[in-house]
């Protein structure tokens, strides 16, 4: 007859137990890929559209080069401008994963949407986003294709469900230092700090860990004249 | 009065004493009896915990049981296994006198409004945020005006004309920004 009730005891306690641990993470959780497509359908865009951005998003999600935090944030904002230029700044960003560059680094530095999120909340036109978006996208492909070249790193492989390389973090970190110069503080190709800022930049993040080892190597390599091949290139697709 | 007439009278008072007395002890062993039966029994803590436990009302069995719950559920808060790295707070701090609201916006929360306080009314808004390692734009807004210059930011940077503070958070220098 003891027992039963000592039984019954151990049983709330082992319920409780599970239930608290269950019940914590849900508040620290991100959203379910299913909540970002859900948000994308509300953009009400054609069904082609739509379905090619949610394979570009889920594929994003599953490779590490999106996260579905900034991604739903960022579909939110985007309702709230004109439909065709909500639909520029997705297809950048499609375009961008397509090619297989990091477009969200989460809540851990700069990236194409954290960069949109930033001048939604400075109150940017959807005009202006998207001209920066796309100058963004051009550095980054100006970046890799500069690296590639002088054998930094080597050739993209571009296939969908390959998983984010140390590479890709490198080229985004470089692409973001080189247009933050250029677009943000007013630099030129020439400029003799211009190489100073990138490699100091370069070195601080892969101090942090943030940036992987090769972001050291890659700044100890680069000169002058790649950084201002960088800017011509962002600047001239044709010549890429 | 003489001597035997004392004597006399101190006899005939302690015979009616004797007498008197005699009626009350009649059944006092019963009485005493009686008294001893009736008085509490004080029994160990051990004793009464195991009456407790072989007895449960149904009172006590769900107090029982919601007291388990309880415990339980806040053993299971204490050590539910988070992947989110405890990383360390840093300071955000603008003096803002007079300020109905402030905030802090950027990398860090995609952007988003983070509210500061400033529970004894000075004027001094502060919010700890923890951050892993990395380089973070930050402004923030006081009533809802962009001040994007932070003293106690590493680099600003100007976007569109509005300034953006920048932090490097960690390694050797975290110090300086938390």
């Amino acid at each position: 007859m003891r027992v039963l009730p000592l039984s019954f005891l151990v049983l709330c306690l082992g319920t409780g137990l599970g239930f608290g641990q269950a019940v914590l993470p849900f508040s620290a959780q991100p959203p379910s890929p299913a909540e970002v497509l859900q948000a994308l359908q509300a953009l009400d865009f054609s069904p082609e559209f739509e379905a090619t951005l949610s394979a570009a998003f889920l594929s994003g999600f599953r490779t590490g080069r999106a996260t579905t935090t900034v991604t739903l944030l960022l579909l939110q904002d985007l309702s709230k401008l004109p439909k065709g230029e909500a639909e520029q700044c997705l297809e950048i960003l499609r375009y961008a994963l397509s090619q297989g560059f990091i477009v969200d680094t989460g809540l851990t530095g700069s990236s194409m949407m954290n960069e949109a999120r930033k001048l939604l909340a400075l109150g940017r036109s959807g005009e202006e986003i998207v001209r920066v978006l796309s100058l963004r996208l051009g550095f980054l492909l100006a970046t890799r294709s500069v690296l590639v070249r002088s054998g930094l790193i080597p050739p993209p492989m571009l296939e969908p469900e390959a998983p984010a390389k140390p590479e890709d973090r490198v080229v985004l970190e470089l692409a973001w230092s080189v247009g933050d110069f250029v677009l943000w503080e007013g630099g030129s190709p020439g400029d003799p700090r211009f190489l100073g800022y990138v490699q100091s930049r370069l070195n601080r993040l892969s101090a942090l860990g943030v940036c992987p080892m090769e972001a050291g190597k890659v700044s100890a390599l680069l000169t002058p004249a790649m950084l201002a091949e960088i800017v011509q290139l962002a600047f001239q697709p044709e010549r890429r | 009065m003489r001597w035997d007439e004392v004597d006399e009278l101190l006899r005939a008072a302690l015979s009616q004493e004797v007498e008197e007395g005699a009626k009350r002890l009649l059944g006092l062993e019963e009485r005493v009896i009686q008294a001893l039966a009736q008085r509490p029994v004080r029994r160990g803590l051990g004793c009464r915990i195991r009456e407790f436990l072989s007895r449960p009302t149904p009172r006590w069995a769900l107090a029982g049981a919601l007291a388990a719950l309880l415990l339980g559920f806040a053993l299971g808060r204490l050590t539910v296994p988070s992947s989110i790295p405890q990383w360390s707070p840093n300071l955000f701090v603008v003096a803002a006198p007079g300020a109905r609201a402030v905030a802090v916006v950027g990398d860090f929360s995609a952007w988003q409004p983070l509210p500061l306080s400033d529970p004894d009314g000075d004027g001094i808004w502060t919010a700890s945020i923890p951050l892993p390692p990395g380089r973070y734009e930050y402004a923030f807004l006081v009533d809802g005006k962009w001040v994007g210059q932070d003293p106690l930011a590493e680099e600003y940077l100007r976007t569109f004309g509005e300034y953006v503070s920048v932090r490097y958070i960690g390694g050797d220098r975290a110090g300086s920004s938390s």
